[in-house]
């Protein structure tokens, strides 16, 4: 993939995150220096990238940020179950990556991309890494905690 | 309407088409259906699914598991830690057994799938669908790995 379409997927990534976050959460999330996460409970939302180009969206925040924003599509209210921390999440980021789509539909020529279903795991000292791509990282800070965003593709640069 | 599709079978032949081919000993168990959050393995290995078909594929499996493959991908005898050529072999054996299986469904759509990513840690919890997931589970020697998948789209009769 070549530096110009590679950067205009990212925007586009970028554009779809902050504009879900603000409309969905009316939460404002901003670019901010790199951060580790200290909890060591991470919650990573993985989605499949194919089309003329395979890679991965991956989404990933702290487990106390992940509450947070199922509070809030909950409009506030207790969640009944455990779980619905992470149902929520996977519509937060199906939303975003349904955004995403539509935005890469108008922008390049339809079914270059396609994005699987969002898939949500969580633990303990979660680590994900995907061999062979190329990524770029985005790092967000904003009232209900943290994000950090990475977008790689194979052979991307 | 989308069907959720039913992989056991093309699981079942793929890896009898894959596994003794690496000399590795396995068995079906059995497949059932998972709630929409379930306990994930150590080492898990996702690959998204889109176009013809829009779904998720995990390979979950035991550090043990995990061993027996590699050993068996790359000839060698021995791995201690999840290394470049270790991650490597995992995610071609990940992408091998998904594409496989996948391709033995009855459509005449093109199917693809994305970049692998591996995803390791402790006390690992996963949501791959909003509607429940399918879990194929196998032995392998002395220890097992399973296959979660949820898989939706038309298929031809």
């Amino acid at each position: 993939m070549d530096q110009g379409k590679f950067q205009e997927i990212l925007q586009i990534t970028k554009t779809s995150f902050e504009e879900v976050s603000m409309e969905l959460l009316e939460a404002e999330f901003t670019m901010c220096p790199r951060f580790i996460t200290d909890s060591p409970y991470k919650v990573a939302i993985i989605i499949g990238i194919t089309g003329s180009e395979t890679g991965r969206l991956y989404m990933e925040c702290d487990l106390e940020t992940a509450v947070k924003v199922a509070l809030v599509m909950n409009f506030g209210e207790r969640l009944d179950e455990p779980n619905d921390v992470y149902t929520y999440l996977a519509e937060f980021g199906n939303m975003i990556s349904g955004r995403a789509t539509t935005y890469m539909t108008d922008k390049f020529r339809e079914g270059e991309f396609r994005l699987a279903p969002p898939a949500i795991f969580t633990g303990k000292g979660l680590e994900t890494l995907t061999p062979n791509i190329q990524s770029k990282m985005i790092y967000y800070s904003g009232s209900l905690g943290k994000f950090f965003i990475d977008i790689g593709f194979e052979g991307g640069k | 309407m989308s069907d959720v599709i039913e992989l056991k079978d093309h699981l079942i032949k793929t890896c009898s088409e894959i596994l003794p081919r690496y000399k590795i000993n396995y068995s079906f168990v059995k497949e059932k259906s998972e709630n929409t959050l379930n306990s994930g393995d150590n080492i898990n290995l996702l690959v998204g699914i889109s176009e013809g078909v829009n779904g998720n594929f995990v390979l979950g499996m035991t550090n043990k598991a995990a061993i027996y493959i590699i050993c068996a991908m790359t000839g060698q005898d021995e791995f201690i830690t999840l290394d470049n050529l270790a991650r490597n072999a995992l995610s071609d054996f990940v992408t091998v057994l998904c594409r496989r299986s996948i391709r033995k469904l009855p459509t005449k759509k093109s199917i693809s799938i994305s970049s692998p990513t591996l995803i390791t840690g402790e006390r690992i919890c996963l949501m791959i669908s909003r509607s429940p997931a399918r879990k194929a589970f196998f032995k392998m020697n002395d220890t097992n790995f399973s296959i979660a998948y949820n898989i939706e789209g038309e298929l031809e009769q």
